[in-house]
């Protein structure tokens, strides 16, 4: 029963929110206190929204968005990841890259969009790139404050140690797990970015699809519905990534606390 | 059987600080003969922990050895139950697969680390220890009871064990000295621990007495009493004489040292 009801406050709390802001949007357009060409009727919307869903390539825009992302974020995992457990448990060693690593991750990606257009061409690499770019020094850091040793987790290495665990053992038993918490909240920091990044560089870096380009040929053509559809699509994907790397982080952290399912 | 000679060879531990150098055992130099159980005792911040860390290969000495010889040409097994037992539990295992570590790094799989799990819980008397819970789900007592059966779950030649009876309940603390007791008597471990408990020495053949800045052996006293122990002993005369003993050396040093 308890859960019936938090279940149901889950879903009540949040559907009410978003049924005052629809209920806003319909009033500010219905009176007309705002021009239809900024913000155009529900209706209209809703429409566009549903054609949008009609047509086939929006599913492929929707793919061509996601494959740039989850790749650019993928290889971001599997680069700056172990480089990043490594730095963490050699701080020494971390300490002749800690500050190009600080000075590169200031410069915004964005910044580098034309240099990546310049090295990679104006296909998909230079948009994987920036996502690449982006995501891999975020995680790297995370990674790095991971795997860096306090108190406790020099308890939890001495235990293995005593046992005699070789290093590799102490790594996948100790070290990694504890640096799990902070990769995965990287992880999901970085999913929300690459889509960001991902819907930049469709309407900039010369896109063929994406649905970056879509916003950007909608605003060109002064569809204004359209742009609007798409956003709210971009709006669920969105919301689909955070979700599944909730999903992921609280799989890492099953084991703390506030997490505990079994 | 294989038997364990702990030798401890005018050990010295400093610690490098950022301008300082803080030296914390100077000459320490011991032997624990095979099967021997030895109390350490000694003020707090006199390096029981660091000597106890640098007999089982955590830390490295700064000067000296400390190597263990072994008789009956098994590797050496350690058992090592440290002072902080909260963290050094993994929090993200539950209670048979902490205790399972040590069988685990020597390649057991999961089901025979949970057969040896249980059957250790139930023949140490640990039957109200929840095991499928997770570390934080744990009390004090109750992480304190799974170091113990982690250290002893690979039947160790060599048991050190780092104030093994601080936070447990005066009957927790009778029941696991009678274990410890028996369990020695059945496996003949080399055995080490630190304790500030009088009362808990009775389980010793021998108490190291730690003091000074940089700190060593300042005293040796051995308990006279005969194998198997029991908490009753604690009653006898012979061992109020080496409590006695103990009592009055500690007093005389402290006194000195004000």
């Amino acid at each position: 029963m308890q859960k019936l009801d938090r279940l149901g406050i889950s879903i009540v709390r949040p559907a009410a929110t978003l049924a005052v802001i629809l209920c806003v949007w319909w009033a500010v357009t219905t009176f007309g206190l705002v021009s239809p060409l900024f913000l155009p009727s529900l209706g209209h919307v809703g429409q566009a929204f549903s054609t949008l869903l009609a047509e086939s390539g929006t599913y492929w825009d929707v793919f061509a968005t996601t494959y740039r992302a989850m790749l650019g974020l993928f290889l971001s995992v599997v680069v700056a990841v172990p480089l990043g457990l490594v730095f963490g448990r050699k701080p020494r060693l971390y300490e002749y890259f800690e500050l190009p690593t600080d000075f590169f991750r200031s410069i915004p990606s964005s910044a580098l969009f034309f240099l990546f257009i310049l090295l990679f061409g104006i296909g998909d690499t230079s948009k994987v790139a920036v996502v690449f770019y982006g995501c891999s020094l975020i995680l790297l850091v995370n990674a790095v404050y991971g795997a860096r040793p306090n108190r406790e987790k020099l308890d939890r290495i001495n235990m293995l140690r005593s046992f005699g665990a070789t290093n590799w053992q102490i790594f996948h038993l100790a070290v990694l797990p504890d640096a799990l918490p902070h990769i995965a909240a990287g992880i999901r920091v970085c999913a929300s970015l690459s889509l960001v990044l991902v819907i930049v560089t469709e309407m900039f870096l010369g896109a063929s699809s994406g649905l970056g380009k879509v916003i950007y040929d909608a605003y060109l053509a002064y569809r204004i519905p359209q742009m609007y559809a798409v956003i709210i699509l971009l709006g669920f994907l969105g919301f689909a990534f955070n979700r599944l790397c909730l999903l992921l982080e609280r799989q890492a952290t099953f084991w703390q606390p506030n997490h505990t399912s079994k | 059987m294989t038997m364990v000679e702990m030798t401890v060879d005018r050990l010295g531990k400093s610690f490098e600080g950022n301008s300082t150098t803080e030296e914390v055992l100077r000459d320490v130099s011991v032997v624990v003969r095979p099967a021997e159980v030895v109390a350490i005792r000694g003020d707090n911040g006199t390096g029981k922990t660091t000597l106890l860390n640098i007999m089982v290969g955590i830390e490295a000495p700064t000067t000296g050895t400390a190597r263990c010889t072994v008789e009956g040409g098994d590797s050496v097994r350690v058992g090592y139950v440290q002072q902080d037992y909260t963290s050094s539990l993994l929090p993200w295992l539950d209670v048979l697969d902490n205790i399972g570590i040590p069988l685990q790094l020597r390649g057991a799989n999961k089901a025979e680390r949970g057969i040896r799990a249980n059957q250790l819980l139930d023949s140490l008397g640990f039957n109200m220890l929840p095991r499928d819970a997770y570390p934080h789900q744990l009390s004090g007592g109750q992480k304190q009871r799974v170091a113990l059966a982690r250290a002893l779950i690979h039947h160790p030649h060599l048991l050190i064990l780092d104030e093994p009876f601080a936070n447990l309940d005066a009957h927790t603390i009778r029941d696991l000295q009678q274990t410890l007791s028996r369990l020695h008597e059945d496996q003949r471990p080399t055995v080490l621990f630190v304790s500030h408990d009088l009362d808990q020495v009775f389980l010793a053949d021998r108490v190291l007495l730690l003091h000074g800045s940089p700190a060593n052996i300042a005293a040796e006293f051995s308990v006279p009493l005969p194998r198997p122990r029991s908490r009753e002993m604690i009653l006898g005369g012979e061992y109020a004489e080496v409590r006695s003993e103990i009592l009055a050396f500690e007093e005389m040093l402290y006194a000195k040292t004000r």
